[in-house]
C-alpha cells in the first residue's frame, strides 16, 4: 500500500510537468518529488504509530480454592505486561476484553505469553480456536421467532422519513378519540382499522370485529379485535381470542400480564401535553390479523407495536400514507395465533412494554419527545417477557420451562441464549434489522438485559431504569444509582462480562457476577412477586463462544471478548498484552 | 450566445438554489424505536434529533452510534414524539468513532 501511494503521486507530478510549457522539468520536479516522499513517509502500515502508548506492568495474586475475578484497570494505549501468581493447584485462566465505550477500538488486543512458569497444558487442544471469520450464522432449527418484526433494512431505512402529518384527516370510522370520554364497544360490534403489508407495501383497511371485551379492570378497558377474514373456528376461533384476553386483563389481583408488566414499567397512555397525540380513554386495543414480511411470508412476524397509533393524525412518509388507527393498541399475526398461544402469550408481554416505553419515555423527556434507542427498547421487551415467564408457566426467553427455577438441563436447544452463545463477542448497542443479525441482536439484547434483572434489583430495576428522561446507556446508570448501586455502564459490562464465565456456578465470586443461583431471583413491585429462572450459559446447545486465538479486527463498541488463557495452570503466568485505551482487562480463574 | 450564456446561468443558480437551503449537522448517529418501526436519526449538539432520509441515508445504519458531520436540509418538520423533523442527506462530511 504504501508503495503504491508513492508511486501514484511521483506519477501524478510528471503528468503534471508533462502539461506544464516553458517550465524547466529538472528545476521543478524536487517540488513535485518532495510531496510524494512526503506522503510515504507520514502513511505508515501501523495505526498505532500516530498514538501514544505506555509500558505498565500490573500483576494479581491469587490465592484459595474458588474462582476468582480481577478487574486490571489502565488508562490510555498500553503496553501492558501483566503478571499473575496461581499457585500450587491447577487452574483455568481466562482474559475478558471489554469495549467499555460507544465507540469501536480500532483493532481488538493482542496477547503473547511470555512466560510461563510450572504450566501445564497451556491451548492446545483444549477447546474449538475461534477465528473471528468463521463467524456462524444461526441455525435455522434454533431460529427463535421474535415480536416486532425483521423487515429487511430497505423498509426500515425508507420507514417512517419524510413524515408529514396531515392536519385535519378524518380516521377510520367509528373515530373514538373523544377528549375525557371512553368509547365501549359491544362483542361482536365492526371496525376498520389500518394495516400495513410489508410486502406492498401498502396500507390496507381491514374491517375487524371486537370479539372479546373486559372492561374496568384495573381501571382499563380491553378489546380485541380480529380481522374477518381470519375469524373462522379452522383459523382464530373465539377460544384462542378469549385465552387472549384472559390472559391479558381480568379481574382480580396478580393474575394478568397488564398488571404484572404495567407495574413494573408503568403505565401505557394517560395524560400528556403533546399535541397532536389521542387522548387517553384508558382503553387497550389488541388486533388479531395476518402479518406479512417483505417476502410475504406470514409467519415471521408475532406483532408490533407502533406508535404511529398514537397520534391523532395520518402520517405520511416515503411518499405513502401511514394513517393512524388513533388507539392505544398493538398487532398480533393470526398465524402465530393459530399455532402457538404461548409464544403469544409471551408477547403480549413484549408488545405491552413497547406501549409503554413510549409513553413513559416521552413524558419523562416532556417537552422533548424523545424514545429510546432501539436495543434498550428491546431488551426492556425481551426481559418483560423473562418476568412473566412462570407466572404465565411457558419457558420465555430463557428456554427453560416457567415452573423450574435451577438454569435447566444440558443440551438446551429452547430460547434465545444458544444464539447469543455464538455471538457473545457483538455490540450491545448496535442494532441491525436485517435478517439474520436481528436474531442476534435481540439474543444480546436479553443476555445482558437477564443479568441486570439478576444482579441489581430485579423489577424494581427496571422500573427506575424506564422512569426517567434517558434513552441511552445513561438509563441503566441512572438506575443503578437509584438502586444505591456503586457501578457504571463500563463496569457493569465487565462484571457482566465474568458473570458469563462464572454461569455455571451458583455461587460466584460476590461483586454481581451472577447468572445461576440455583433457585429463583426473587423481587417485589408492591405486593407482587416476581421470579426468574437461573441461567447456566453452559446447558444451552452452543456454549460461550471463547477464543484460544485473538481475532484481528475491529472491537465494537460496548462489547466483550472472551479469550482462554489455559487449563490445569499454575505458578506465574506473565502476557504482555497490547490494548487501546477503549478496552479493559478483567481476569477470571476457576 | 448570450442566449445560451443566459441559458448556462440559469441552469447552475437552479442547480446551486437546491443546496441554497441546507446546513451542516453534527451528532451521533442512533437508531431508535422498536422494531419493525425503528428510525436512524441523528442527535445533534443542541439536543434535538433529525430523522435521515434520501439515498445517501441508507449506508449510514452502519455507523450507528458514531459522531458525524452531514450536511442536509429539512424537508419535513417535526410530527410529534418519535416523529422527528426529517432530513434529506445531500453529502456526509465526516464520520467518526465516539
Amino acid at each position: 500500500m504504501v508503495y503504491g501511494i508513492f508511486k501514484y503521486t511521483f506519477k501524478k507530478s510528471l503528468d503534471l510537468l508533462d502539461n506544464m510549457k516553458n517550465f524547466s522539468r529538472k528545476r521543478y520536479s524536487f517540488f513535485l518529488i518532495l510531496p510524494s516522499l512526503l506522503i510515504v513517509l507520514t502513511c505508515g502500515v501501523d495505526e498505532h504509530t500516530s498514538k501514544d502508548w505506555s509500558n505498565i506492568s500490573r500483576s494479581n495474586s491469587y490465592s484459595g480454592n474458588g474462582p476468582a475475578v480481577f478487574h486490571v484497570d489502565t488508562t490510555g494505549n498500553v503496553n501492558l505486561t501483566y503478571s499473575l501468581k496461581i499457585g500450587n493447584t491447577p487452574k483455568s485462566v481466562y482474559f475478558i476484553f471489554t469495549n467499555t465505550t460507544m465507540g469501536d477500538a480500532e483493532s481488538y488486543p493482542t496477547v503473547q505469553n511470555i512466560d510461563r512458569k510450572e504450566s501445564a497444558t497451556s491451548n492446545a487442544g483444549s477447546s474449538k480456536n475461534f477465528e473471528r471469520n468463521e463467524i456462524e450464522t444461526p441455525d435455522p432449527a434454533h431460529n427463535f421467532p421474535v415480536s416486532g418484526t425483521p423487515f429487511i433494512s430497505e423498509f426500515n431505512e425508507k420507514a417512517l422519513q419524510g413524515c408529514i402529518v396531515r392536519k385535519g384527516e378524518k380516521g377510520p370510522k367509528q373515530y373514538n378519540s373523544i377528549l375525557g370520554k371512553t368509547m365501549a364497544y359491544e362483542v361482536g360490534s365492526e371496525n376498520d382499522f389500518y394495516l400495513h403489508s410489508e410486502y406492498t407495501q401498502e396500507t390496507d383497511t381491514i374491517n375487524a370485529l371486537c370479539q372479546a371485551k373486559v372492561e374496568n379492570v384495573h381501571s382499563k378497558s380491553l378489546y380485541v379485535w380480529v380481522d374477518k377474514n381470519v375469524f373462522r373456528e379452522n383459523y382464530v376461533n373465539q377460544g384462542m381470542i378469549d385465552g387472549i384476553a384472559e390472559k391479558f386483563l381480568r379481574e382480580g389481583e396478580d393474575n394478568d400480564v397488564y398488571e404484572w408488566v404495567s407495574a413494573i414499567f408503568g403505565n401505557e397512555w394517560g395524560p400528556h401535553n403533546y399535541n397532536g397525540l389521542i387522548a387517553p380513554d384508558n382503553s387497550i386495543h389488541i388486533l388479531i390479523a395476518e402479518i406479512v414480511d417483505s417476502q410475504n411470508h406470514n409467519n415471521s412476524i408475532i406483532g408490533y407495536f407502533w406508535n404511529k397509533d398514537n397520534f391523532e393524525n395520518t402520517v405520511v412518509y416515503n411518499g405513502k400514507e401511514h394513517p393512524s388507527n388513533r388507539k392505544v393498541m398493538f398487532y398480533l399475526n393470526s398465524n402465530f395465533v393459530k399455532k402457538d398461544m404461548t409464544t403469544i402469550y409471551s408477547t403480549l408481554a413484549h408488545e405491552l412494554q413497547h406501549m409503554i416505553h413510549f409513553y413513559q419515555k416521552i413524558q419523562y423527556s416532556y417537552p422533548f419527545g424523545k424514545i429510546s434507542e432501539t436495543w434498550l427498547n428491546e431488551m426492556c421487551s425481551v426481559v418483560a417477557e423473562d418476568f412473566v415467564a412462570s407466572k404465565l408457566g411457558i419457558e420465555g426467553p430463557r428456554g427453560v420451562a416457567g415452573t423450574e427455577p435451577t438454569a435447566g438441563a444440558q443440551g438446551n436447544k429452547d430460547g434465545i441464549l444458544p444464539t447469543y452463545n455464538l455471538y457473545n463477542y457483538e455490540s450491545v448497542i448496535n442494532w441491525y434489522d436485517t435478517y439474520p443479525q436481528v436474531l442476534r441482536n435481540y439474543s444480546i439484547t436479553y443476555a445482558f438485559g437477564a443479568y441486570l434483572a439478576r444482579n441489581f434489583g430485579g423489577a424494581s430495576f427496571y422500573q427506575k431504569l424506564l422512569q426517567n428522561k434517558y434513552t441511552d446507556y445513561q438509563a441503566i446508570e441512572f438506575a443503578l444509582k437509584e438502586c444505591g448501586i456503586q457501578e457504571n455502564f463500563s463496569s457493569v459490562m465487565r462484571k457482566w462480562g465474568a458473570a458469563n464465565l462464572l454461569s455455571h456456578l451458583t455461587e460466584p465470586p460476590p461483586g454481581y457476577y451472577q447468572y445461576n443461583s440455583g433457585n429463583w431471583f426473587t423481587s417485589y413491585i408492591g405486593s407482587l412477586k416476581y421470579e426468574i429462572g437461573s441461567i447456566n450459559l453452559n446447558n444451552y446447545v452452543n456454549g460461550p463462544k471463547i477464543y484460544t486465538t485473538m481475532p484481528t479486527g475491529k472491537q465494537a463498541k460496548a462489547s466483550n471478548l472472551y479469550y482462554k488463557v489455559g487449563e490445569g495452570l499454575t505458578g506465574t503466568l506473565i502476557h504482555k498484552i497490547k490494548m487501546e485505551n477503549k478496552v479493559q482487562l478483567t481476569v477470571v480463574i476457576q | 450566445m448570450k442566449n445560451l450564456s443566459n441559458a448556462i446561468f440559469v441552469i447552475l443558480m437552479a442547480a446551486g438554489s437546491q443546496h441554497c437551503d441546507a446546513n451542516n449537522y453534527e451528532g451521533n448517529l442512533i437508531l431508535q424505536g422498536n422494531e419493525p418501526c425503528t428510525i436512524l436519526v441523528l442527535e445533534a449538539l443542541d439536543g434535538k434529533t433529525y430523522q435521515l432520509s434520501g439515498s445517501l441515508s441508507a449506508g449510514l445504519k452502519q455507523h450507528q452510534q458514531k459522531h458525524v458531520i452531514i450536511r442536509g436540509k429539512i424537508i419535513a418538520p417535526a410530527a410529534g414524539p418519535g416523529f422527528p423533523a426529517i432530513i434529506e442527506v445531500i453529502k456526509v462530511i465526516k464520520i467518526n468513532d465516539r
